[in-house]
């Protein structure tokens, strides 16, 4: 099957997180994830709107779930990657591993 | 909580800066929620407002851009277009009856014009048609039919502003009215018709209301 294109390193990390996450993927444990494996804390907003160009081209879809009390009453938005967004992952691991096969090995005894 | 975080949330609830600002404005309460400092849910909503403005903002802007550059090209088109158009010998009509002979006058005068930005927004479609912008027959028959409405009332505009400045429009022939010394000001007409036709070609984009509504189904 033709490739969809490779993920940029954001939408990979949260297409793979989301799959890790499974049926707790929203915003907040996807942002902490995200986060966690980066070393650097993320932009919520910045995740949403990776989010939402990932919906709009078919690699995630979401649904509304329960609101809670110590959400104001709004609803968490639940994520899970479609059947696309699942070959997309694929097509971009079969890509890198290619491309890592290259690597050189870093030696212990040259300089920085 | 304190008014500053209650205004944010509001910002983030009432702003429609995307289909999931519900959601993220809850995921930030919920952050706050479960300790996460007041400075952190500052930046974080500051943050998701200036991108969800921008994301709103950003498409109106390329086409308020490529109205603009388009309106530019006139005087080109001018040149390819003289005589194509509008082949019809005008002075024939210049013995008519009032209002015959001004109608002919005004409609060879404006079509040259009027083809140069249907042309510029089917240029515009055909470029930015994708999933996320898509200009429907109901929404392109819309914008054409009121970007002619807007074109004349801003010709008219411009024609009454010109006449304060002292230019005798008598002297100014319908074939090369886009075409006098004041080039940057008889492009306002042609980008402004342009931008109504492309924002009304498109309909809002994914983000609006009622892409919201259908994603929470």
């Amino acid at each position: 099957m033709k490739p969809q294109g490779l993920l940029s390193e954001l939408e990979l990390l949260l297409l793979l997180t989301i799959l890790n996450l499974g049926d707790e993927a929203y915003g907040v444990p996807i942002a902490r994830e995200v986060a966690e494996h980066r070393g650097h804390p993320v932009s919520i907003a910045g995740v949403y709107s990776t989010l939402d160009r990932l919906e709009a081209a078919g690699l995630v879809a979401s649904v509304l779930g329960e609101a809670t009390p110590e959400r104001g009453g709004r609803a968490k938005r639940y994520f899970r990657v479609t059947r696309r967004g699942l070959r997309s992952v694929h097509d971009t691991r079969r890509v890198l591993t290619k491309l890592w096969k290259s690597l050189p090995a870093l030696d212990a005894k040259e300089p920085a | 909580m304190n008014r500053a975080v209650s205004l944010l949330l509001w910002l983030l609830d009432h702003l429609a800066l995307g289909p999931h600002a519900e959601s993220l404005a809850g995921d930030l309460e919920e952050e706050l929620t479960n300790g996460r400092s007041a400075t952190w849910f500052f930046y974080q909503a500051l943050g998701a407002i200036i991108l969800g403005l921008w994301n709103r903002i950003h498409n109106r802007l390329l086409a308020l851009a490529f109205a603009s550059a388009w309106s530019t090209l006139y005087t080109l088109w001018q040149f390819f277009s003289n005589g194509r158009l509008t082949p019809i010998d005008t002075t024939r009509f210049a013995t008519l009856n009032w209002p015959y002979s001004s109608s002919v006058e005004i409609v060879t005068g404006i079509l040259p014009a009027v083809t140069f930005i249907w042309l510029g927004l089917l240029l515009y479609i055909l470029v930015r048609s994708d999933r996320d912008h898509r200009a429907t027959p109901f929404h392109i028959t819309l914008g054409l039919s009121v970007s002619l409405s807007v074109l004349l009332t801003a010709t008219m505009g411009l024609m009454h502003h010109l006449s304060d400045t002292g230019l005798d429009l008598r002297l100014v022939t319908h074939r090369d009215f886009y075409l006098t010394l004041h080039l940057f000001a008889v492009s306002i007409p042609l980008a402004l018709s342009l931008l109504t036709a492309i924002l009304l070609s498109f309909p809002h984009t994914p983000r609006s209301s009622a892409y919201r509504t259908k994603l929470a189904r």
